[in-house]
């Protein structure tokens, strides 16, 4: 009782009110999980020249297997070395922006390919429609994993055939949500009336259809961000994934694997990169989600 | 109702079709499964005869047409790589051990998502909200391959409490069942929790709370009952990814499911294997979203069936 | 009653998973021996269906006609007790042991099912690596009683020794009475031979039991069981050891180490069973075909001499081998063999040894400054070899250090056979290749230096020529002569890097295993079961 007197005059000062909104809306961001994102992914990023002590591609046989330095490894390498002798921090770093790039890429693609055939499908339907919608059953029913070993074993895994694989799982996923909210919005009132007042298709799709899909479109992209990074990493256990010797984090815990028991860290620190940004990503998403579109059901 | 069916029905045959084509194209551009599965020592006429005995020397086009004809009678033609074996009876057999494992990550993501997704729903932003979404949402932020690895090494190797690996008994299920399970986990509870939020926000519940109904029963019975139908919709989605997952999570805990064959077939170039496979899992799939929609539509009276 | 509906159809889709299982193996018994290896290529019955990686499975069963010391690995009898070849090498004639019983009562083994074997492996769809020899290289096989058999040859044939035994060939012996009354479909349920274990249960995709026989013709079987356990994952492995749930384990170098921490032993076969080397694509100097490419930069012996001096082989089998690889100094040629020559050795050093200062030298006499060299490594998972990835990274380094521009190139390996054997393709690339079994001179420098053979490594008119010698020609010493100027011709002409000769491994649990003696030159790698010691 005496508590809730003491604060009371606190959360009803006139001259703080401004500054307490904004505290509370800041309170009401996931900041771990931003700070967590910063830490993890965007500053190394942006900074990977110079944050990272070492070149993430140089190693040497004779340094492998180092011990991290808080764990009786020599202070050089804070993280250890890897099977070829090559600073694990600095392959952490570097990392972050191949994960930034893999999912930036796929998710661009998937997202622009999948939200214009969802608008199209579901606003002109008829064949249009038919036609997007057995694509999309196809993809779905494809084994995605069976592609990707498919597609490495033709052409070698690589960059572009990683970011193709992702692009293909994810495109159909943006197509079935976006059709789904395109058929709700093409029967409201108000494209009904920018079609009596004779508004293009055109119009109609990007001014007024595709505003209201964005929400949807943004969270969708948040959480699948952290699928495409899980996902990665799956293919690099497949030798499909980004291949060697890019410092990708998949790739790092692929190869680390079986390092488990006698250099645990090779597999350790990039798995807890990859956790660390996903969990992040997540629970923004899901913040967002709750915020911009709490309908939404499609994870 | 009937014409519904049949019309899913017929679109199922021509996705069939068109993932029967794409594979079998797919297939083919992996390379030659001569150099997979004959020896180095192989004469370049020993080469060209084995091409012969496969079948392969003939025009793509005559391939596939054999191909289909052949399949839809039953027969996918036998393995290149396995001598002697029926690719289908192969892709079945190993089918099972696959589904039965994911039965029961199925089980496990229900057991877990269902109590997460209500709880979290009924105590929204709470601190059993945040640590029911950190549970959930941690299955989907390592890989499956890293999670079991990491569950062998301390369940097995350290605590003794599992077998590492292989297929038996039943504990040789829960490792590699949790791992495919938990990464659906995060979905699933995110399925329950918005509908139960909307059905918490419902005019019934709220009639229910003014009669005065105890607020265990309102959650269970009045709003869980209800907003349990919702995920029902994911579920042939889900069941995909159970698939998809199993593949890295066979190899590590040495499954003898479909996962890990399939790693093999490609790598073998087994052409007749790959597509079984594709065919018999866009199969499975589409029926199981099939039986969905009609589940759902029993009952969602509301769904028009065109 | 809607609601029961739904409940109902929930509990059919939950639970369509389970009507689909099949029945659970048998749980291993408490005295069996599990052994956990990567899966063969092919688990089949059907011995002639695959190339010699799939006669492991084979090997506690069947048994051939010329048996391998397990210590020295040399040609002892075995189903055969004794050989002998005719003057011109075309005739082999082999005198069967009397009495040996095949597996499960299915007879004598006789002359009859040494045929038998010959017909199976010389079948139309036969995969195996010799079945080029069985099938056009033998004209006829000719009975001559039941325990006489005679393998006519049209050319002279002479390593018989090697193709009737484990070390280069796939006559293991199987039953014709099991043929004729079953059919392949009873080999399909079981492989009957007359080895010391005998065909107890598959189970496709898990394992291959075989048991002991008792009272065997030659050998007693130390367990009563034996499973051979496929684990696809080399870290399952190691848990499946560390566990107790394997009693061994085949590990690569690295993982090995790990095991070896908590207590497991490392067992080498008695002796080197393969050599590794990173061949230098495109260096086609005979006439015809295929043709060099001219701007390929390998094609400079100087360059190439460069890459190799560039590489610390000696690290290399330190770190990534666990220094138990040894160098060797020509790909092909080994002292028990045809053309050995002791200068290599001494010369090796000077001529292949570490030096990044002369590497850098020479490359700028062959008119390269730094960074305008560039050369490609195809980086691939190497099946069974678990260092090959390893080993390919750390190349880029090295060639880094003295100026050249190493670019690693990812490829399926599959794939990248077929732009080897089939598209010859790999002009100014380097990968990563193996001699295991160790080959004969013939074979070797037939298989991977001549336009006959698919590797086509390193193509001259002079060792064409001299090879074609050294198959007519029968005298020991002039074909010692002949194989001797042919390995001086590549010994200076660096045609590839010679990265380490290594035994065949297998990890075990010293509670459960004393000890393995195999001679390990077999292509099967693991071979003489019957050898295995339990610990107590």
């Amino acid at each position: 009782m005496s508590k809730a007197v003491a604060t009371q005059p606190l959360q009803t000062g006139k001259p703080r009110s401004v500054s307490r909104l904004w505290w509370r809306k800041l309170r009401e961001l996931p900041l771990v999980s931003i700070i967590i994102l910063l830490i993890v992914l965007v500053i190394p990023a942006l900074l990977a020249e110079v944050i990272a002590p070492h070149n993430p591609f140089e190693g040497s046989l004779g340094k492998r297997l180092q011990a991290p330095a808080f764990f009786g490894g020599p202070s050089e390498h804070l993280l250890g070395t890897d099977h070829q002798g090559r600073d694990i921090l600095s392959r952490i770093i570097y990392g972050s922006r191949i994960s930034i790039a893999v999912a930036a890429a796929g998710i661009l693609i998937a997202g622009i390919l999948g939200t214009l055939l969802g608008l199209m499908a579901g606003y002109f339907r008829g064949w249009i429609d038919a036609l997007v919608m057995r694509l999309v059953d196809i993809t779905l029913s494809i084994p995605a994993i069976l592609v990707a070993l498919v597609v490495a074993a033709a052409i070698g895994a690589r960059f572009s055939s990683v970011v193709f694989i992702i692009a293909l799982v994810l495109w159909a996923v943006y197509a079935r949500q976006i059709r789904g909210e395109t058929l709700k919005w093409s029967q409201s009132d108000f494209v009904a009336r920018a079609r009596v007042a004779g508004a293009s298709h055109f119009r109609i799709l990007t001014r007024h259809i595709l505003p209201n899909v964005t929400n949807t479109l943004i969270v969708l992209a948040t959480l699948q961000v952290g699928f495409v990074i899980v996902f990665e990493a799956s293919l690099s256990f497949l030798g499909v994934g980004i291949p060697r010797p890019n410092p990708a984090w998949g790739l790092m815990i692929a190869d680390g694997r079986k390092y488990v028991m006698s250099a645990w860290w090779i597999s350790f620190f990039p798995g807890l990169a990859i956790m660390l940004t996903v969990l992040s990503l997540n629970m923004l998403g899901d913040w967002l989600r709750d915020r911009l579109d709490p309908k939404l059901r499609q994870v | 109702m009937q014409r519904f069916i049949i019309r899913r029905l017929l679109q199922t045959l021509v996705t069939l079709l068109a993932v029967s084509i794409i594979v079998f194209a797919l297939a083919r551009l992996s390379g030659d499964p001569r150099d997979a599965l004959m020896p180095m020592e192989a004469s370049r006429a020993d080469r060209e005869r084995i091409l012969v005995h496969w079948g392969l020397d003939q025009p793509v086009h005559m391939q596939y047409l054999v191909f289909i004809g052949n399949a839809l009678r039953g027969d996918f033609g036998e393995s290149l790589q396995w001598p002697g074996r029926k690719a289908l009876d192969l892709v079945l057999d190993r089918l099972g051990n696959t589904m039965e494992l994911a039965a029961v990550a199925l089980v496990f993501a229900i057991a877990l998502a269902v109590p997460i997704g209500v709880l979290s729903a009924v105590h929204k932003d709470s601190r059993t909200d945040f640590l029911g979404k950190l549970i959930a949402l941690l299955g989907q932020s390592l890989p499956h391959f890293w999670i079991g690895i990491v569950f062998i090494w301390i369940f097995s190797v350290h605590l003794r409490w599992l077998p590492t690996s292989g297929r038996g008994t039943f504990q040789h299920m829960i490792m590699p069942a949790i791992v495919i399970g938990w990464f659906q986990v995060a979905a699933l509870m995110r399925l329950i929790r918005s509908s139960m939020l909307e059905s918490l926000d419902s005019e019934y519940v709220k009639l229910a709370r003014i009669k005065g109904v105890s607020e265990r029963m309102i959650i269970w019975k009045h709003a869980f009952r209800n907003a349990a139908i919702t995920p029902l919709t994911y579920f042939g989605v889900m069941m995909s990814y159970l698939v998809v997952g199993s593949i890295t999570t066979e190899t590590v805990f040495s499954w003898p499911g479909v996962g890990y064959l399939v790693v093999q077939a490609v790598t073998a170039r087994d052409f007749q294997v790959v597509q079984t496979v594709a065919i018999v899992f866009a199969t499975v799939i589409i029926l199981m979203n099939l039986a969905v929609d009609i589940l759902y539509a029993y009952i969602d009276p509301r769904i028009r069936y065109d | 009653m809607k609601r029961t509906l739904i409940y109902t159809c929930v509990c059919v889709l939950l639970f369509s998973g389970f009507g689909m299982t099949a029945p659970a193996h048998s749980e291993p018994e408490g005295d069996r021996l599990v052994i956990a290896f990567p899966p063969p290529a092919v688990e089949t019955n059907r011995i002639w269906g695959g190339a010699w990686v799939i006669f492991s499975q084979y090997d506690p069963i069947l048994e051939t006609l010329i048996g391998n010391d397990p210590e020295t690995g040399d040609h002892i009898p075995r189903l055969a007790e004794r050989w002998e070849a005719s003057e011109d090498f075309r005739e082999w004639t082999f005198f069967l042991r009397q009495g040996i019983p095949f597996h499960y009562g299915y007879g004598e083994m006789t002359a009859q099912d040494v045929k038998h074997t010959y017909e199976l492996l010389a079948r139309p769809d036969s995969l195996v690596n010799m079945a080029t020899v069985w099938r056009d290289k033998i004209a006829e096989v000719e009975i001559i009683d039941d325990y006489t058999i005679t393998f006519h040859f049209h050319d002279p044939y002479v390593d018989g020794e090697r193709l009737f035994s484990r070390t280069g060939g796939e006559l293991y012996v199987t039953s014709k009475a099991q043929w004729d009354a079953e059919g392949v479909e009873g080999m399909d349920q079981r492989l009957i031979g007359t080895g010391v274990y005998r065909y107890k249960e598959r189970v496709e995709g898990e394992s291959l039991v075989v048991e002991a026989v008792e009272d065997h013709w030659r050998d007693e079987a130390l367990f009563p069981e034996i499973e051979m356990r496929w684990v696809p994952d080399e870290t399952t492995r190691l848990a499946m050891l560390l566990t107790g749930e394997a009693h061994a384990a085949e590990l690569g170098r690295d993982v090995a180490e790990s095991a070896v921490q908590a207590g497991m032993k490392v067992i080498a076969s008695r002796r080197e069973n393969m050599q590794r080397y990173v061949p230098f694509g495109g260096l086609y100097f005979n006439t015809g075909e295929p043709e060099i490419r001219e701007d390929n930069p390998l094609l400079d012996r100087r360059v190439r001499q460069a890459l190799i001096k560039a590489v610390n082989l000696q690290e290399i089998h330190e770190a990534i081998y666990r220094g138990r690889a040894t160098q060797y100094y020509l790909a092909g040629f080994v002292p028990q063999h045809e053309g050995w020559n002791e200068e290599w050795a001494e010369r090796f050093d000077e001529m292949y040894g570490y030096d990044p200062e002369r590497s850098r030298e020479l490359l700028a006499e062959a008119g390269y400054g730094p960074g305008e060299l560039t050369v490609t490594i195809n980086l691939f998972e190497h099946p069974g070899q678990p260092e090959s990835p390893l080993v390919l990274e750390s190349l880029q380094p090295y060639w880094e250090a003295v100026g050249v521009n190493a670019v690693i190139r990812p490829v399926e390996f599959g794939t990248f056979l077929s732009r080897w054997f089939e598209d010859i393709e790999v002009h100014g690339e380097v990968w990563i290749t193996r001699n295991t079994p160790l080959r004969t001179t013939q074979e070797f420098i037939g298989f991977w230096h001549t336009t006959d053979g698919l590797g086509k490594l390193y193509l001259h008119d002079f060792i064409q020529e001299k090879h074609q010698r050294l198959v007519h020609e029968l005298d020991p010493d002039e074909r010692d002569r002949i194989a001797r100027e042919i390995g001086n011709h590549l010994f200076e002409e660096f045609v590839l890097i010679p990265l380490g000769a290594t035994h065949v491994e297998i990890v075990v649990n010293p509670e459960f295993i004393a000890d393995w003696v195999w001679p390990g030159q077999a292509p099967t790698n693991h071979t003489h079961y019957y050898m295995i010691v339990p610990a107590s």
